[in-house]
């Protein structure tokens, strides 16, 4: 079977001589959640721009589908790659609605506004994420959390295969960002594959079945949450000592930071 | 604010009566712009002239003011209300894909450029007829020299074009002072200052037949790209991600924009204000969507520039320059529409 997504010793830099990342290779399958975790301005951004072709990478192949995506046309990688940028207001306040309909622009001819069909599927896709409430609202005016729904409504009326999520979950509350989470959950389990960055090594045991730690330009350990959170490794990326422990009454396990003192840390918990 | 619209209980409020107004008042005022003036010939009549080249009608009036229809006021109110839509769906195409409100339809340098155009034409040559030539490819110039400053930036952003666009103003505005130092005072100089000001009094039927064609062909593709401005307002990762080819798109409307304002200011000189302030207009009327923006544009501009022109001929016995006109008219309409209403941007 062909993999959905094969990424294959990607390198990216903007001036010469200083790489954001070399060497990176990955596959992703039909509904796998793909979390990278790394430092702030560990490359983990620009990775996933360049994933979506939003960059083109220096060296290196992006394969969708066995179709290799730097001879496909934008046009052609928007009906199966989608993208959700991090907090982003555009300055006219266009209403929820008309900016979920965007979405369909890889479907809509150059000259042509959007049909019925659009309208209908556009429709939908706001049903789904349940923000019908919302749709005749300027988008300016909504919650971030609202804002970050209205995004994965946009991305769901855009219809792709691959779904790319720029830190989905910062800037929101802690009620959001769970919301936001189960959304993800979701879009896997209908079939989207997704690769997503994060800043919360939490948020990869809640949804994702696959990790990549990146540190100094690549990706130091790649694999299932379970074996990739580890205590040694989440030293090594971010300096911090952090406990890993499961717990019984959440099902599953949790990255707690220490205090990054010797003295605390061989008091254990 | 939004009190004032849901307690708004006239037709008013009725979306489809307030579109049916937007689009109608063009023509309305077009045909009561054919009966003022310093020589005023009533509606009736006014029909039964438009309609005597067509159906068998005895003609009852003055053989003169079967000329000032057709040789004077046609053809000038023609050009005025597509010059009016031209600067106006042009302002809001650019007010889109630069993703900035507060620009116009110059703001890539075609007017100063046009207006040095012109300046030299008059400077270099005793007949009028190069004036346009030159304001028309001056103006084109302009914006390929900002459009060629912005390709030199290997990353660029719709804030450096928008820089170029200054830049290159800038350097025409300079060359048009120079071109006016250099100017006999007696009579050149006038005749440059009159340009720059902008006018409508000598339009003919040629000047129509010349560039009313250009207009219509850049305004029906601002059209039709109407839906795509908005996904192009939209940060450039976004559009990006949905499938669009930015600069392909961006060099294709500023095309186009420029195409018609050019043709607007190379017969009527340099307008100002319609530009910027007829989108905001059509926003506070039918929001921020661009699909119904750049079509009430193209109403409102028309609208809009067809009455400061009467005013401009009726209100004093001299015609006063158009130019003037729409800023001292323009800028205190839209304060006061800016207190009255939310924009609609933010």
């Amino acid at each position: 079977m062909v993999l959905k997504l094969e990424a294959k010793n990607l390198s990216f830099s903007y001036k010469k001589g200083t790489p954001v990342f070399k060497d990176i290779s990955f596959t992703l399958d039909k509904g796998d959640v793909f979390c990278i975790l790394g430092q702030n301005g560990a490359g983990k951004s620009t990775l996933l721009s360049c994933i979506g072709r939003l960059f083109d990478v220096n060296s290196g192949t992006i394969r969708v589908d066995g179709q290799d995506i730097s001879l496909m046309t934008r046009m052609e990688i928007a009906k199966k790659i989608g993208y959700i940028p991090q907090f982003h207001t555009p300055v006219f306040p266009y209403t929820v609605f008309d900016f979920v309909l965007m979405g369909r622009t890889p479907h809509i001819g150059a000259l042509s506004s959007p049909g019925k069909e659009d309208k209908e599927i556009a429709e939908n896709a706001i049903t789904e994420v349940g923000i019908t409430h919302l749709a005749k609202k300027p988008y300016s005016e909504i919650s971030g959390g609202e804002k970050q729904l209205v995004m994965f409504a946009k991305v769901l009326a855009q219809q792709p295969e691959i779904v790319l999520l720029d830190e989905p979950t910062s800037h929101l509350d802690f009620g959001n960002q769970f919301k936001i989470l189960s959304m993800i959950e979701d879009l896997s389990n209908r079939g989207f594959s997704v690769v997503m960055t994060s800043h919360f090594p939490d948020h990869s045991f809640l949804v994702s079945n696959k990790v990549g730690v990146m540190k100094d330009h690549k990706f130091i350990d790649m694999g299932a949450a379970n074996d990739v959170i580890t205590e040694n490794n989440m030293l090594q990326t971010y300096g911090l000592d952090v406990k890993i422990v499961y717990i019984e009454k959440a099902g599953r396990k949790v990255c707690v930071p220490l205090k990054n003192n010797g003295h605390i840390n061989s008091q254990e918990i | 604010m939004s009190q004032k619209q849901n307690g708004d209980k006239s037709v008013w409020a009725n979306p489809k009566v307030r579109t049916a107004l937007l689009f109608l008042s063009p023509v309305i005022i077009f045909l009561i712009s054919l009966c003022v003036g310093r020589y005023i010939i009533p509606i009736p009549t006014v029909f039964k002239i438009l309609s005597s080249p067509f159906f068998a009608i005895e003609a009852d009036w003055p053989s003169i003011m079967e000329t000032v229809i057709f040789n004077v006021r046609l053809p000038r109110l023609v050009m005025v209300s597509f010059v009016g839509a031209s600067l106006a769906i042009s302002g809001a195409s650019f007010q889109g894909i630069l993703k900035n409100p507060l620009v116009s339809s110059d703001i890539l340098g075609v007017a100063y450029g046009a207006g040095f155009g012109a300046a030299l034409a008059i400077l270099l040559f005793p007949d009028p007829t190069m004036i346009q030539f030159f304001a028309f490819g001056f103006g084109m110039l302009a914006v390929g020299l900002a459009y060629m400053i912005n390709s030199f930036y290997k990353r660029s952003s719709t804030l450096i074009l928008v820089l170029s666009g200054i830049i290159v103003g800038a350097f025409f505005s300079s060359l048009i002072s120079l071109a006016k130092y250099t100017a006999d005072p007696e009579t050149k100089l006038p005749e440059i200052v009159f340009w720059l000001l902008g006018s409508f009094a000598s339009i003919r039927v040629e000047d129509v037949i010349q560039y009313v064609p250009l207009m219509v062909i850049g305004i029906i593709v601002l059209l039709l790209l109407r839906w795509r401005i908005n996904v192009l307002s939209l940060d450039d990762m976004q559009a990006k991600s949905l499938g669009l080819n930015i600069k392909k798109y961006q060099a294709v409307i500023v095309f186009f924009a420029t195409l018609i304002t050019a043709s607007a200011v190379c017969v009527s000189g340099i307008i100002s204000w319609v530009g910027l302030i007829v989108p905001h207009i059509a926003r506070m009327i039918v929001g921020p969507n661009n699909s119904k923006v750049l079509p009430a544009s193209v109403a409102i501009g028309m609208t809009y520039l067809l009455v400061i022109d009467d005013i401009a001929r009726t209100l004093v016995a001299n015609e006063i320059p158009i130019g003037v006109l729409t800023g001292v008219i323009g800028a205190p309409f839209f304060g006061y529409l800016l207190l009255r209403q939310r924009v609609g941007w933010s």
